[in-house]
């Protein structure tokens, strides 16, 4: 029967990156308190079935008013003989002390980890652990996990685990949580005078400067201007612009897909002619939405996935043009579903995730949090909200899952309702970036400031429906950390994994999609359906509503549509055009995986009561723009 | 409880919590009354009023009992001393070596001492 450790402690000590060490299960490790809300469990590693470790969500007491110290203490109460392992943000001793002490009412073997170390030596702190384990009588232990170091001294300590000596019986009854942690921490301050010492250093190192420059309210925007001018250069000038460049024209068109098309005609042959053309890929570096450093640029003949019948179709090659359109057709899964999903979402997801696991981990976020706290507010939200709006930046459908950080349910319904409708997920962003390109600067402030004050509205709106109150605003703000890169590269490649396992299935099944009803000519049908809405009310050519309907399935697989309209060969969208679709586009139906997740979170009443909204706001909004447009040129 | 400070004391505890405070009539106004500057009054200030750096200790964290669970769990209880890092664009306090962002009106209800009175 194997032992059971389960690891406890504040938020953001570095639970997370212990259990790291100490199985071979890596846990998304995060520098924004609150984040781990799963419960995670593995064997220990070295193939030690005997060893069980449990990695629970950080808490700051044990009493039952927040969702994170609920599931602890279920934890604890699951597991009456699972050895306490307390991880202990060496620096902030004392908080962590007064956790020690209500853990140590429930009676378990205990051992206690001094984490961070570095950093307490860094700010000229001094533990005594030799007198900290006498007078507590548990075995402490000293480590820096993101190092590494101390895990093994970790392993051996389990072996001395024992039921603490001090605990909070000593101090009395209190009916008041309050009360209790009063006399508590009195005790506790008992304690650190026989431990802790220190020595204030004389001059604040970068991380902490920076750190107080990062909330600034001058320097704080400063910070904020720059790196959200970073996301832009990074994700949607390199990313979106020239590694799609690069993947889509110099991987797919040049390479893959015409291997793809003498693959097939090989094995399926029937009588028919690609056309041929001078297909180039230019390599540069990105300055600007319209100016790059140009490098190269590749050019080579291949065929097209156009071409023309030369005889005549019966039997046994009906079937394999069937097949070939499948494959390698307009609509094809190779052609379009997969160069979509690697040349396009890949490098776009990769780019965004990539610095958002550099922002994450540096310690940012919770800096941001602040900056845009008294914004937040008009919404009916507090400054928390950020971390969920952010990553909404590169999957809505993520996002909506961490609102659960949110405390209170109000908070929650109005993220997701803002994720669901104004906050466009990465693929669409770089898209919409990169159709910023093609639009006049005018055009591309008109869309952020539209975006900025639908989700302003539409915020303060949804807040007034929905009753609950708004959770107070106390955050914790760690230290700024220099970001590890290990760490961040894990967490960029497990979520571009999760993102892609989305995508991929439903890129593909679109397209298929799209090809049935290509073939069964019901896409004429769809689009003179909705000519009215499209052409007459949005003033679009009919075409768009192909748009439309696969941004049903996926945004982002719209918005690509949207952008092979307007900036492919040949271009059909006029510049004001590309203004309406990339409004409607943006303010378009939660995706498929993203409507199921709300769903799940909130229930189906809620999942289609926002769907009811978001769809004819969306057009409706869409609308507006183009005869707002129409309605100013003709003046 | 005194007229004309804003500050109420418990009997029991000695506890004292800020008052809304009462605007002086127009009579009294005409009386020329103002408030006596007594000694309690000048000894307790509250977050939201202490300067950038500047430290002092806890008296108070007002009465809503959920919001001081969470804030003792921080290790904010009275008798602590919290120094405040920032006012602007929140109010974020360091009390030991954690930093902690609040609102200002979560700021405004924290009692601290007054600065003649922390000096000792």
């Amino acid at each position: 029967m194997p032992r059971s450790v389960l690891l406890v402690g504040n938020p953001n000590v570095g639970k997370s990156v212990l259990f790291s060490n100490l199985t071979d299960r890596y846990v998304t490790v995060s520098n924004f308190p609150g984040t781990t809300v799963d419960i995670v469990r593995a064997k220990a590693r070295g193939g030690r079935d005997d060893l069980e470790i449990v990695d629970s969500p950080g808490v700051n007491d044990l009493a039952p008013r927040s969702e994170d110290a609920r599931v602890t203490r279920q934890l604890l109460d699951d597991m009456p003989q699972a050895t306490v392992v307390q991880v202990v943000d060496a620096k902030n001793l004392r908080r962590a002390l007064l956790l020690t002490l209500q853990l140590a009412d429930l009676e378990r073997p205990m051992v206690l980890v001094l984490n961070m170390a570095d950093e307490l030596e860094q700010r000229g702190g001094h533990i005594d652990e030799q007198r900290l384990q006498e007078i507590l009588g548990i075995p402490v232990v000293s480590a820096v996990a993101v190092a590494n170091r101390g895990t093994d001294e970790l392993l051996a300590a389990l072996d001395r685990a024992a039921v603490p000596r001090l605990n909070g019986a000593a101090v009395g009854v209190f009916a008041d949580e309050y009360e209790r942690n009063k006399a508590l921490l009195a005790r506790v301050n008992q304690v650190l005078e026989e431990t802790y010492s220190m020595v204030q250093p004389q001059r604040a190192s970068l991380g902490v400067r920076l750190g107080f420059w990062a909330m600034h309210p001058v320097k704080g925007l400063f910070f904020l201007l720059a790196s959200l001018a970073v996301v832009f250069w990074f994700v949607g000038l390199l990313g979106a612009g020239t590694l799609v460049d690069l993947l889509e024209v110099g991987l797919f068109e040049q390479r893959l897909n015409p291997m793809a098309i003498r693959a097939v005609d090989a094995v399926m042959p029937f009588p028919h002619q690609h056309a041929k053309g001078v297909v180039a890929a230019t390599i540069g570096v990105p300055v600007s939405p319209v100016h790059e450093i140009h490098l190269a640029t590749l050019e080579r003949t291949v065929a097209g996935t156009d071409y023309t019948l030369s005889g005549e179709l019966s039997g046994a090659s009906v079937v394999f043009q069937f097949v070939h359109d499948l494959l390698v057709g307009k609509f094809g899964a190779v052609t379009m579903a997969l160069s979509y999903a690697f040349a396009i979402v890949l490098p776009i997801v990769t780019t965004f995730f990539l610095l958002f696991s550099l922002l994450e981990d540096s310690g940012y976020l919770p800096r941001m949090a602040i900056m845009v706290n008294k914004l937040f507010r008009i919404m009916g939200l507090n400054g928390k909200a950020v971390l969920p709006m952010i990553l909404g930046l590169g999957c809505d459908t993520m996002a909506t899952m961490t609102t659960r950080i949110l405390e209170t349910r109000k908070e929650r319904l109005v993220t997701t309702m803002l994720l669901a409708l104004a906050v466009p997920c990465s693929a669409q962003l770089g898209v919409l970036l990169a159709m910023m390109a093609s639009l006049s600067i005018g055009g591309a402030v008109f869309w952020v400031v539209l975006m900025g004050s639908v989700l302003l509205v539409v915020g303060w709106l949804t807040s007034r429906v929905f009753e609950g109150e708004v959770s107070e605003f106390i955050l914790e703000i760690p230290p700024m950390r220099r970001p590890q890169f290990t760490n961040v590269w894990i967490k960029t490649v497990s979520r571009v994994n999760w993102y892609l396992k989305e995508v991929i299935p439903l890129f593909v099944v679109g397209t298929g999609v799209l090809f049935v009803f290509d073939r069964f000519g019901l896409l004429d049908r769809l689009a003179r359906l909705g000519e009215p809405l499209v052409t007459g009310w949005l003033g679009l050519p009919a075409e768009m509503a192909n748009a439309f309907l696969v941004g049903f399935m996926r945004r982002d697989f719209g918005a690509i549509y949207i952008l092979d309209a307007a900036t492919g060969p040949e271009s059909i969208l006029s510049s004001h055009q590309i203004l309406v679709s990339m409004v409607t586009i943006t303010l378009f139906m939660p995706c498929f995986a993203n409507f199921l997740m709300i769903a799940k979170e909130h229930g189906q009443r809620v999942a289609w009561s926002m769907l009811g909204f978001i769809f004819p706001f969306a057009f409706l909004v869409g609308g507006l723009v183009h005869h707002l447009g129409r309605w100013l040129s003709n003046l | 409880m005194r007229t004309f400070c804003n500050l109420i004391r418990c009997p029991s505890c000695d506890y004292e919590f800020p008052e809304r405070p009462k605007a002086i009539s127009w009579l009294g106004r005409l009386m020329r009354r103002e408030p006596p500057v007594g000694e309690q009054c000048e000894r307790l200030r509250t977050v939201s009023e202490l300067a950038p750096g500047e430290t002092s200790e806890i008296v108070s964290l007002g009465t809503h009992a959920a919001r001081r669970g969470t804030l003792s769990a921080f290790g904010l209880v009275p008798g602590s001393e919290v120094t405040v890092v920032q006012q602007r664009p929140a109010c974020v306090v360091k009390i030991g070596e954690t930093e902690l962002a609040l609102d200002r009106e979560i700021a405004q209800e924290i009692l601290v001492l007054g600065a003649e009175a922390h000096h000792t």
